[in-house]
């Protein structure tokens, strides 16, 4: 058997995807018009899956910002923070993100992803535990296969079954870490922080959140679940990829330990840093989203009217009313094909199919912005039910 | 406590978990039998630390296809009673 092998099956997926005419893995955006519209195979198209949530990709200060940083300090970094790519942009942005939390110590990765595994190897290793949530995203799957921890999965959003594993590991649970999201990307539903904090605590054990997808979200401030739940975290976790329309990852941490990450972290270390432009319309995001908290009202307004259209139709939605709507469907076959027929109607969303949903489901998921018109929300949902004869059974 | 009644035990498991009620044997492949997606998978794992108060790591999982190998996980992962 051939290395090559494996790949025959992967194939004959992506040749089922292609005989679709648009594959769902691989859009092509062939021109972005404004936070919350593109042009897809020709045709202006609702983008309602795109993690958008304040449309600060259009910002127009966010946009000034970047052409500045552009022009004055090049495309790239050409090299690592440890290296030659340590730039004061890079520090300040370190400190504005440890300012926002009012956190003392902050670190900046060039991904979301590379801060997950960036931050959990540096922090746990063999002869540690890592407890994750069933439902916890594939990137903290892999910082601990990275880390070379043990790692147990309790069941999502229960803190019973974190306290009982906990439990199990005795003495090794103060050399554990639990890990959450916020807010759970799949099906948008939140997590029970407090009583998720209160067992880590009792156990001794170190508490991480990842806020990727509640940053600029939840909260009074956009702070994530911590600021809704009153909590203190360990370390949070997050990314500048969603709300703030531009990329990288960050944490932020009371320990000071989080300083000395640079020196332990291979994700951070062995990888180039953000380029200048990215840095800086990070930066200019983050202040419009703490100057503008409209944003978030207007995101949230959005977010109820599609889940409430959704479910008027009765459509399988997710648990509670998020930015995220997520639709079950019955079968793969069955979400290909409406996700296509969505398309066809000009509203671009997102097909989940397993591993990446929970308990093997097929979800058509939504994502809302603050930028959606109240106009294109009905058109959304208009979509959904001239396609609803397609959802036969799933409801 | 013997192999062959955690292979029961379980089959009883899976059985509550899947869709259709199946006939399960110890050689049964979780994967290419079932066809359990892995999140799938992971749900039995928990169902079954649960049942016997244990905790088994998912590098543990390892390469384990079948029920009978799963058992031998069970049964090494046991605390001695």
């Amino acid at each position: 058997m051939s290395l090559l092998d494996k790949f025959v099956e992967l194939e004959n997926t992506q040749n089922e995807l292609l005989a679709l005419g648009t594959n769902p893995t691989n859009v092509v955006i062939e021109r972005a018009i404004s936070p919350t519209e593109s042009i897809i195979n020709g045709k202006p198209t609702i983008m309602a899956g795109t993690n958008n949530y304040l449309g600060l990709t259009f910002d127009s200060s966010c946009i000034e910002a970047g052409q500045k940083a552009l022009a004055e300090s090049g495309t790239g970094t050409t090299g690592s923070r440890m290296a030659n790519g340590n730039y004061d942009s890079h520090q300040q942005l370190e400190e504005d993100i440890a300012n926002f939390y009012n956190y003392p110590y902050a670190m900046v990765f060039s991904t979301g992803y590379a801060a997950n595994i960036g931050v959990m190897s540096a922090l746990v290793g063999t002869g540690d535990s890592i407890l994750l949530d069933g439902d916890a995203h594939a990137s903290l799957f892999d910082g601990g296969k990275l880390s070379g921890a043990s790692v147990y999965r309790f069941k999502h959003n229960d803190p019973d079954s974190l306290d009982k594993r906990l439990g199990r590991l005795g003495a090794n649970a103060s050399r554990t870490l639990v890990i959450v999201e916020g807010l759970y990307s799949i099906l948008g539903d939140r997590c029970p922080l407090k009583a998720i904090a209160e067992v880590t605590a009792k156990h001794g054990a170190l508490l991480f959140v990842d806020e990727a997808h509640s940053l600029g979200v939840l909260g009074e401030q956009g702070k994530g679940r911590i600021e809704e739940e009153g909590v203190e975290a360990d370390f949070i976790v997050g990314t500048f990829s969603k709300s703030l329309g531009s990329t990288g990852g960050f944490c932020v941490s009371r320990h000071k330990a989080l300083s000395l990450f640079r020196y332990a972290s291979r994700p951070y270390m062995f990888t180039a840093s953000p380029c200048p432009s990215v840095v800086a319309t990070t930066r200019e995001a983050l202040k419009q989203m703490q100057k503008r908290p409209e944003l978030r009202t207007m995101l949230w307004d959005n977010a109820l009217d599609l889940y409430s259209g959704l479910k008027e139709l009765n459509l399988n939605v997710g648990p509670e009313p998020s930015p995220i709507v997520a639709v079950r469907v019955q079968s793969r076959e069955q979400g290909l094909l409406i996700w296509q027929k969505l398309v066809e109607s000009g509203v671009y969303l997102n097909l989940i199919l397993p591993p990446a949903a929970p308990d093997g489901n097929v979800l058509l998921r939504c994502s809302v912005s603050a930028s959606h018109t109240h106009d294109q929300i009905q058109k959304i949902i208009e979509a959904f039910e001239s396609n609803s004869k397609y959802f036969t059974h799933s409801k | 406590m013997r192999l062959s009644k955690i292979n029961e035990e379980l089959i009883s498991i899976l059985n509550t978990q899947l869709a259709n009620e199946r006939t399960l044997e110890p050689t049964t492949d979780l994967l290419s039998d079932l066809a359990l997606e892995s999140v799938q998978i992971m749900e039995f794992v928990v169902e079954v630390e649960d049942y016997y108060d244990i905790a088994i790591s998912l590098e543990a999982l390892g390469e384990i296809r079948t029920i009978e190998e799963f058992a031998l996980l069970v049964e090494k992962t046991r605390k001695p009673a």
